[in-house]
């Protein structure tokens, strides 16, 4: 009787695959970097497709086109139409609540989105506007562009629209663009430079050069700025007001080509790079002090570079070849009232975690735990565990919780065995890997066996990985808060020189 | 097949082979081998395959460019955004962290059903023939067959609301309401044990042979079916010190004559572990102190990795509280003793616990402020993952021939609002554990 109700629904299964939902909303290019709007539930995303007609000349072309066949065919079977030095980009608003994409902006005049920002201008009475940094006639290989801008959008309609404002012709594409501090911080090139908004164009307030190769990405907390370099790693710069200059006072001393980077907390930097690595560095406290003490800046001006680079060095805290190469990492807490984890996405389709270890003691067993599991479970391959994740720098403060899980896998004798080493029982053992990892809501029920073929994989692959990657993609930036830096702020994060426990999660 | 790396990998199955087709054909054998030599150009149109039909296609999230965690739609767990994929097929996708299940049917109710159950007529039976709900003044029936509908001969009393229903024995049906409890033979011959004078039932477990009912003074009566079928009350009572709020019985073994052990939760946050064993009926065997008051307990044994041979299982007490906590203990067989004790927060909402079969074997279905699964994954590891459906107030198996691993539950979207249409569902029957 019920069942002849009109509101009976009936569905079907369309797919039966792992615990991970996922919804798309198709995209018209290749997307380089998105950002949530600092309020709204809204994204933007800036998408740039190399040697690609734009929507622009392929309507000039069809219109001079007399003869011949002019049917369009769907780019998302097709393609979209080639054409050597040309780039195809947009802006896409997409919004993720209503699954549709509420407007989008193509570039025109052979410009390509490279970096994307939101920044309150506190001459405007705060108010949040979107940056994009363009470069025009860009060749990637190599690097040239005639010249970059930086677009300025207002956002209308609680930020589901974009009007465009005008735009400021800038000597490079800028490939880092973040807010500082109530005006627009932007890596051109080599130089850092520091833009108000005029009426006409952005209007540059302050510059110095404090990257050896050029800029890709910028996070800031309070005056403190950590600017990566394509190359050479991270240097950490810090803005004196009252001079109006930037210094660079503590850089790295391994050349990491940078992909990403958060800041964990006031001193400390997690990243990747490009050859598949994941770090965090950390600067010396006695340097990170000294550097926010005089507001003027004099005596770090002033202070003898070393080794031709900054005047300090930042301190190796953890390292790790997870395989494969970081494009995001940020901290997240993935459960609610859970811990604060750093989440990080590969090129591959990766999403990993890394949980910081809260007592020495876990520590401790851990370490004996991976040290075991290497030798009873090594790979078929024979490549040794230690070797492959130590593949560029030796590890360092990070356990493979991905090899350690795999524990549950053993058969029994050895797993008794490894349980009588750690002077526990099986069930203690398992019962520790379980409440230490608490599965993060992802992870996937077949993602072993892919992170097991493709850990131990000759590393051949990632290196065509990486020549793709070297292409398509540049810079990096990452907005967070303009965190003000305060005493407390500096004990939070995983910043106790604790190692942290990896858990990598591999989805292709 | 198609394998790719930066898009999703596709398989395709043959529809013709291009033989009858007008297109037209170019063979190299026409063409030089020699690059200098010149040849005229080819022209053809380019179209949609049609000789090949896209028969599946697995998700590809490679390359991967951005993302960012956000909670942006008011969830317990934030959802992950990445914009991955290259060129026109690019995409901005939105993970979410759940187990996908299939609504089968989903209809609406006269009233608020507070429970449902379904149950077999006899033990022999395959598939589940009554869906019994029970409303706050009242249960209804509905028969399962080629359409549900509504039965009024089962011998199930209908005046008042329903705490426990059971296939009893071979071919008996059992229904506790709060002031009895009612056995209906196959001959639909009825036989009723009353509540004692001003006390009611105010908890209930049963398994096939056994029923245990928590009365509203405390007090445990234990009932255990003897040879001929008829449900014999036990001369022991226990009387607890607080408010029983749930019991568990847990079924009987195979090859064994009773579950030997009864959880009963009490509102002073403990619960109590109970001997049924003939020689010390209702002994207490041993207590767990909680952190709240348990709201829901379920016995019932699982595959463990940690167990002593590989594929053997053990037996967990699950422990659902008020406060949204969820516990999963294991269950000493014979002490009776509960040890390696792990929790998880669910939600706001206090926990139900109901059994419930996913892929072939035993799971549980928690409710909090949204339906988690728990299940054994492929190596054996206990998962605890969420549904991607809406909050459910109460949850059971469902069997038919249509749908042989489903469940149903009811959704009551906010009790405050009795207006609002509550809706029965019937949840997907397969969650892909593997």
């Amino acid at each position: 009787m019920y069942t002849n109700d009109e509101l009976v629904r009936i569905f079907t299964i369309e797919k039966l695959t792992d615990n991970l939902q996922q919804e798309s909303i198709p995209l018209s290019y290749t997307p380089r970097k998105m950002l949530k709007h600092p309020d709204q539930p809204m994204f933007y995303v800036i998408e740039a497709d190399a040697n690609t007609l734009s929507v622009a000349t392929k309507r000039k072309l069809l219109n001079g086109a007399r003869n011949g066949d002019t049917n369009e065919l769907a780019p998302v079977e097709f393609g979209n139409h080639r054409g050597e030095g040309h780039w195809a980009s947009c802006i896409s608003v997409v919004d993720p609540i209503g699954k549709e994409v509420t407007q989008r902006i193509e570039l025109e005049e052979n410009e390509a989105a490279f970096s994307i920002a939101a920044v309150s201008f506190s001459s405007q009475d705060d108010e949040w506007f979107l940056v994009v940094g363009t470069g025009k006639d860009t060749h990637l290989s190599p690097r040239k562009s005639t010249n970059g801008y930086i677009h300025i959008y207002r956002f209308l309609n609680d930020g589901k629209e974009l009007e465009f404002i005008h735009k400021t012709k800038v000597d490079e594409p800028p490939l880092a663009l973040l807010g500082f501090q109530g005006r627009l911080l932007a890596g051109i090139g080599k130089d850092l430079k520091i833009y108000d908004l005029g009426m006409k164009q952005l209007l540059r307030k302050a510059q110095g050069q404090v990257a050896p190769n050029l800029i890709n990405g910028l996070q800031t907390q309070g005056s403190r700025v950590i600017v990566s370099d394509v190359q050479e790693s991270v240097t950490y710069v810090v803005y004196k007001y009252q001079d109006n200059r930037l210094i660079p006072f503590a850089d790295d001393m391994i050349p990491r080509f940078t992909t990403c980077t958060t800041m964990v907390d006031y001193e400390t930097v997690a990243g990747g790079d490009r050859f598949g690595n994941f770090w965090i560095v950390r600067c010396p406290q006695k340097a990170s002090d000294e550097s926010d003490e005089d507001p003027a800046g004099g005596h770090l001006i002033h202070e003898r570079s070393y080794l031709q680079g900054a005047p300090n060095r930042l301190n190796l805290m953890c390292h790790f070849y997870p395989q494969d190469i970081p494009t995001s990492v940020q901290k997240a807490q993935l459960v609610t009232g859970g811990r604060d984890t750093l989440v990080w996405t590969g090129l591959q389709g990766t999403i990993g975690l890394m949980i910081p270890f809260v007592s020495r003691e876990d520590v401790d067993f851990f370490q004996t735990l991976e040290q075991h599991m290497r030798t009873e479970d090594a790979p078929i391959a024979g490549r040794d565990h230690l070797i492959y994740r130590s593949y560029y720098v030796p590890v360092k403060g990070v356990i493979d919780g991905d090899l350690c899980e795999n524990y549950s896998l053993l058969p029994r004798d050895k797993k008794a065995m490894i349980a009588a080493e750690l002077d526990r029982s099986i069930r203690e053992v398992e019962r520790k890997i379980a409440v230490s990892f608490l599965r993060p809501p992802f992870v996937f029920a077949s993602e072993r066996v892919l992170t097991y073929s493709a850990g131990y994989a000759e590393p051949g692959c990632v290196l065509g990985w990486r020549n793709s990657w070297y292409h398509l993609e540049k810079g990096r930036l990452e907005t967070c808060g303009d965190g003000v830096y305060s005493k407390n702020k500096k004990k939070e994060g995983g910043g106790t020189g604790v190692p942290i426990l990896l858990l990598t999660v591999c989805y292709c | 097949m198609s394998f790719s790396y930066i898009s999703p990998s596709h398989f395709y199955q043959f529809e013709k082979l291009g033989d009858d087709d007008l297109e037209i054909e170019f063979s190299s054998d026409n063409f030089s081998p020699d690059p200098l030599d010149r040849t005229g150009p080819i022209y053809f149109h380019p179209r949609a395959p049609e000789n090949l039909s896209l028969v599946e296609a697995i998700d590809s999230m490679n390359p991967l460019v951005d993302c960012k965690i956000a909670n942006l739609t008011d969830e317990d767990a934030p959802q992950i955004y990445t914009v991955c994929g290259s060129g026109p097929r690019s995409t901005f996708r939105i993970l979410k962290h759940g187990l996908e299940t299939t609504e089968i049917v989903s209809s609406e109710l006269p009233g608020v059903p507070s429970a449902v159950w379904t149950t077999k007529l006899t033990n022999g039976d395959e598939f589940d023939a009554y869906i019994v709900l029970s409303f706050t003044n009242g249960t209804l029936v509905l028969s399962i067959g080629e359409t549900v509908e509504e039965v009024t001969d089962t011998g199930f009393l209908s005046s008042a609301p329903t705490l426990a229903v059971q296939q009893l024995g071979e071919d008996a049906l059992l229904q506790v309401h709060p002031k009895g409890i009612r056995h209906i033979r196959a001959d639909r011959r009825v036989n009723e044990w009353p509540a004692p004078q001003h006390r009611s039932i105010v908890a209930a477990s049963t398994n096939s042979r056994q029923v245990a009912v928590a009365l509203s003074s405390g007090e445990i009566v234990y009932f255990e079916m003897d040879s001929d079928g008829q449900l014999a009350e036990y001369e022991e009572k226990k009387e607890m010190s607080g408010t029983v709020t749930c019991l568990s019985l847990g079924e009987v073994p195979e090859g064994r004559v009773r579950s030997s052990f009864l959880a009963v939760g009490c509102d002073d946050a403990t619960v109590r572990m109970l001997s049924l064993d003939p020689d010390s009926t209702l002994e207490s065997k041993s207590v767990q102190a909680l952190t709240s008051a348990p709201s829901s307990l379920c016995i019932m044994s699982m595959p463990d990795s940690a167990s002593e041979t590989s594929r053997s299982s053990t037996l967990y007490l699950h422990i659902g509280l008020y406060s949204g906590v969820y516990l999963r203990t294991v269950l000493d067989t014979v002490t009776g003793e509960l040890t390696d004790t792990r929790t998880r927060f669910l939600g706001p909402k206090p926990v139900k616990i109901f059994k419930v079969i996913a892929q072939g074997l035993p799971s549980v279905l928690a409710l909090s402020s949204r339906p988690w699964l728990g299940y054994s994954d492929a190596r054996g590891q206990f998962m605890l993952t969420p549904l991607t459906y809406p909050m459910l107030e109460w949850g059971w198996t469902f069997s038919s021939e249509q749908c042989p691993e489903g469940m149903v539950g009811i959704q009551g979207q906010n009790l405050r609002w009795v207006r609002c249409c509550p809706t029965v569902v019937w949840l997907s029957e397969v969650l892909d554990v593997h």
